[in-house]
């Protein structure tokens, strides 16, 4: 007796005490006496390591680019400053200024001088040691920006030598092309050049050292190219074992892990110990449902708690955008769908109002328009929508293609519910001299109204799973969500979500629904 | 009041016409309770249907009150309608709708003020004796509760006559008992006609005043239910009453038996006539059929014997039951 649920709850009882061990061992994971201590330590480190690389693989990468940077702008400041030095030798040679080229008031006033013809010496002399200033600042300027440029160049170089460390930390054999030499610019001494002379000297030095970094950027460039390529592999390669994914899993979620534990401990031992009680309680279809409902909630709440804020919030517009859809178009499918499902019904041969031609072309019209799969119909409708909705794209335009798509599916669906109504009843209805209008307003849409709700509920489900499609359509709504996150962003977990709260909607359509059917029900 | 004159309807299945009424001519008079008696598929329901013309007949013509309804406008059906009502075998009443409501929806097609309407649904539910249902639905009724729902609906426009088909069929035989007792009433105190189709003898035997026997579309036999029903005339009539006993046709019997029916009318329920025949006559008799309701204390129904061999014993019966008042009839198989 009850052999196989006593085999069942023995099989269950395995991976119960399993997640329930794991869980607790999780829980205390940084108590040494945890099994889970040590590996999980291993775990941290190597997780650490593998953030140190890939960091240190970024900052190379950085400190390479703004290494060659650098040398372009030293260069260019000391191109400049080689400019400016000459022209001021030349000015000084010549004992002349152009006040064009070198405009502030000194050199207009010596231009002004000039023009009236007196000595303009004086002046100059004046002039002499403003213009030393401003080249002493620029060739000051000049040189730190070379010497920036060059230590930037052994920056790139330590910072790629500390990557080539961290994944040598993860993987020992790792090897990597040489490291260039960086070679040293050979620059004549000053001596004892004095004045614009030696201004003009350093400015030289300056270009011959800026030459010299870049040919040593370039050489960096091209090792580090190699170089980073190589740790990247390793890094990608590097595999992270399944134990150690299963155990941070484990430990992240150990209170949820012990929760299903006991549960599954819980249902194991009713298997186990009272499986005449469960098969008895299992007859109830209240305790089958009670036992859904709390897995569902469950799913749920488990989903609720790994949302993160940001999520939650996708997961509110999307809920109340996928509504928006639904209920217009229900409500506007009823609209036209309830009065065609009456006609289709009281116009078919032995009705009350048996006509051929009617019954036929509204058959064939709503048949034609059920046939052509949503996506299809979406996109056929374009026009029509832009001219109905002013809009053919977005989650408001797509009320309109829903609507066109659901109608004549609830047609069909109150043509069944009112075919239900018993012919007796019309019949009688007729007997005592009721008209066409008072049969449907009195007898068959009241009589038939418990599945009518029924019906329009299983429409709503309908057109809810047709709004997975608006994002065709540029709609949003959680099937797209679902859709968006599970095939182009790989975010499952949204994806889950979006389709579990896709699932409550139905539930709570579908449960609503007959609720409502329920208490309106007197046929019994 | 209410006249068939040669009615016939052919009804076209697949293309194949089927006589289902041939030929009917009735004339039924006001007040009182008339009785249409068939087999399933005689056609009774197709021409209790033509009455209101809920069917419409392919000839003939059909008379209520000298006017003739076959050619009514739609809206002059509809008044019609509100004059000759209907109850059914499944009572069809809205399940959706109280007691009460069922009963008022007459009132409503009227367009009868609510107040005054409502007033009139608790007299017709007091007349049906269901006052105290009235807010209850119709799936909360048992049948004969459902049938007197429906009868007060069907008195509610002041019907002139009210026509029922099988109306007791769905019922036990108490409960159509106190059924037919309550259509009797109301044709008495309301001098209403009915029109009554049925497939069971006992019930035109308790309520009808005429009958007329429906076999095959046709009428086979007409009249007052005592003659009809004493002096059977038509084969259909004798097959519906059950007297053309099996056994007249069994193998085991090599030659068809003379029989006799003896018709019990109303006898009282102490009077223990046939074993007293039986003392007085000195003759064993072979019961081969019978059939007696009891109705009212009183007896009703029917016996086939075997006539007995010798003429002056089979006189000798007869004649000693012709006495007492019993109708006997010689059946030849
Ligand atoms: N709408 C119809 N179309 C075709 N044939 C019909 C139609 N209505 C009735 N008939 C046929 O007419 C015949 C008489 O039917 P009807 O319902 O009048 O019989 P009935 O005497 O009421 O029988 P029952 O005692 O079973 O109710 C049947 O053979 C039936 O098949
Ligand atoms: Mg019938």
């Amino acid at each position: 007796m009850y052999r196989k649920s006593r085999i069942a709850g023995f099989i269950l009882l395995i991976p119960a005490v399993i997640l329930i061990l794991l869980s607790v061992s999780a829980i205390f994971v940084d108590n040494a006496a945890s099994p889970l201590n040590k590996p999980y330590e291993a775990i941290r480190i190597d997780d650490a390591n593998r953030l140190a690389a890939s960091t240190a693989i970024t900052d190379a990468e950085e400190t390479v680019t703004r290494a060659s940077t650098r040398v372009t702008d030293a260069t260019d400041a000391a191109d400049a400053a080689k400019e400016t030095t000459e022209t001021a030798m030349t000015a000084e040679d010549e004992g002349d200024y152009d006040a064009e080229t070198k405009p502030g008031e000194l050199g207009i006033a010596i231009a002004a001088a000039r023009d009236a013809g007196l000595d303009v010496t004086d002046i100059y002399d004046a002039y002499v040691p403003v213009v030393n200033t401003e080249l002493d600042t620029l060739l000051s300027d000049t040189l730190t920006t070379v010497k920036r440029a060059e230590s930037t160049i052994e920056d790139a170089v330590t910072a790629l030598t500390k990557a080539e460390d961290a994944i040598l930390v993860l993987v020992p054999d790792a090897e990597f092309e040489a490291l260039p030499e960086l070679t040293e610019a050979n620059v004549p001494k000053l001596g004892d050049l004095k004045g614009t002379a030696r201004f003009r000297r350093r400015a030289d030095n300056y270009v011959l050292r800026c030459e010299t970094a870049a040919t040593n950027v370039a050489a960096v460039e091209t090792a580090a190219a190699s170089i980073l390529d190589t740790c990247k592999t390793a890094l990608n390669d590097y595999k992270v074992p399944l134990s150690a994914t299963l155990i941070t899993f484990a430990v992240s979620r150990a209170l949820d892990l012990l929760v299903y534990g006991l549960i599954l401990l819980i249902i194991a031992l009713a298997l186990l110990v009272a499986p005449a009680w469960l098969a008895r309680k299992w007859k109830n279809p209240m305790f089958r449902k009670g036992v859904a409902f709390i897995f569902v909630v469950g799913l749920l709440a488990a989903a609720l708690h790994y949302t993160s804020g940001e999520t939650w919030e996708l997961m509110k517009t999307n809920t109340f955008d996928t509504l928006y859809m639904t209920i217009p178009s229900t409500f506007f499918a009823y609209v036209v769908g309830l009065p065609l499902g009456v006609i289709l019904v009281i116009t078919s041969p032995g009705n009350i109002r048996p006509n051929k031609t009617v019954n036929s072309v509204l058959g064939v019209i709503v048949n034609f328009l059920r046939s052509i799969p949503f996506l299809i119909l979406l996109v056929m409708l374009f026009n029509v929508t832009r001219l109905v909705m002013g809009a053919a794209i977005g989650t408001r335009a797509i009320i309109f293609p829903l609507f066109v798509a659901a109608f004549p599916y609830v047609a069909r669906i109150v043509e069944g519910s009112i075919n239900e109504v018993d012919r007796g009843v019309v019949e009688a209805a007729q007997a005592m001299g009721s008209n066409t209008f008072q049969i449907i307003t009195k007898v068959l849409i009241p009589e038939s109204l418990p599945s009518l709700i029924n019906g329009a509920a299983i429409c709503m489900t309908t057109i809810l799973s047709y709004t997975a499609m608006a994002g065709s359509a540029g709609g949003e709504g959680l099937g797209k969500v679902a859709v968006i996150y599970g095939l182009n962003y790989r975010q499952y977990d949204v994806m889950y979500l979006a389709s579990l709260l896709l699932v409550a909607l139905v539930q709570i359509i579908q449960i609503g629904g007959g609720l409502l059917m329920r208490a309106v029900d007197h046929r019994k | 009041m209410l006249k068939l004159e040669n009615v016939c309807k052919t009804f076209y299945s697949d293309g194949q016409p089927f006589d289902a009424v041939k030929n009917v001519s009735l004339h039924i008079k006001k007040g009182e309770i008339f009785g249409i008696i068939g087999l399933s598929g005689a056609g009774k329901s197709t021409l209790i249907r033509c009455m209101n013309r809920l069917e419409t007949p392919t000839s003939g013509d059909i008379k209520i009150d000298g006017e003739s309804v076959i050619n009514m406008s739609e809206s002059q059906l509809r008044k019609l309608r509100k004059k000759v009502t209907m109850i059914f075998q499944h009572f069809n009443l809205l399940m959706q709708r109280t007691v009460a409501k069922n009963v008022r929806y007459p009132l409503e097609l009227a367009g009868v003020p609510k107040a005054q309407a409502n007033k009139r649904v608790m007299e017709l539910l007091e007349i049906v004796g269901l006052q105290d249902k009235a807010d209850n639905y119709p799936s909360q009724l048992s049948g004969g509760q459902k049938q007197r729902v429906a009868i007060a609906r069907a008195l509610a426009s002041d019907p002139e006559i009210l026509l029922c088909d099988e109306a007791t069929s769905a019922l036990d035989p108490m409960t159509t008992q106190s059924i037919l007792s309550l259509l009797q009433d109301i044709n008495r105190r309301l001098g209403l006609t009915i029109v009554i189709i049925t497939h069971e003898m006992a019930v035109i035997r308790q309520i009808c005043t005429n009958v007329a026997i429906l076999d095959g579309g046709r009428v086979a036999e007409e009249g007052s239910v005592d003659e009809v029903f004493t002096h059977t005339r038509s084969e259909a009539g004798r097959r519906l009453f059950g007297f053309v006993a099996d056994h007249a046709k069994s193998p085991e019997a090599e030659a068809p038996v003379p029989m006799l029916r003896i018709v019990f009318d109303g006898m009282k329920i102490n009077e223990p006539v046939i074993s007293e025949l039986s003392l007085k006559t000195g003759i064993a008799m072979n019961i081969l059929y019978a059939d007696v309701n009891l109705i009212n204390g009183k007896r009703y129904g029917q016996m086939t014997i075997e006539r007995p061999a010798k003429a002056e014993d089979a006189k000798l019966l007869i004649d000693t039951l012709t006495e007492q008042g019993i109708t006997v009839q010689e059946v030849d198989a």
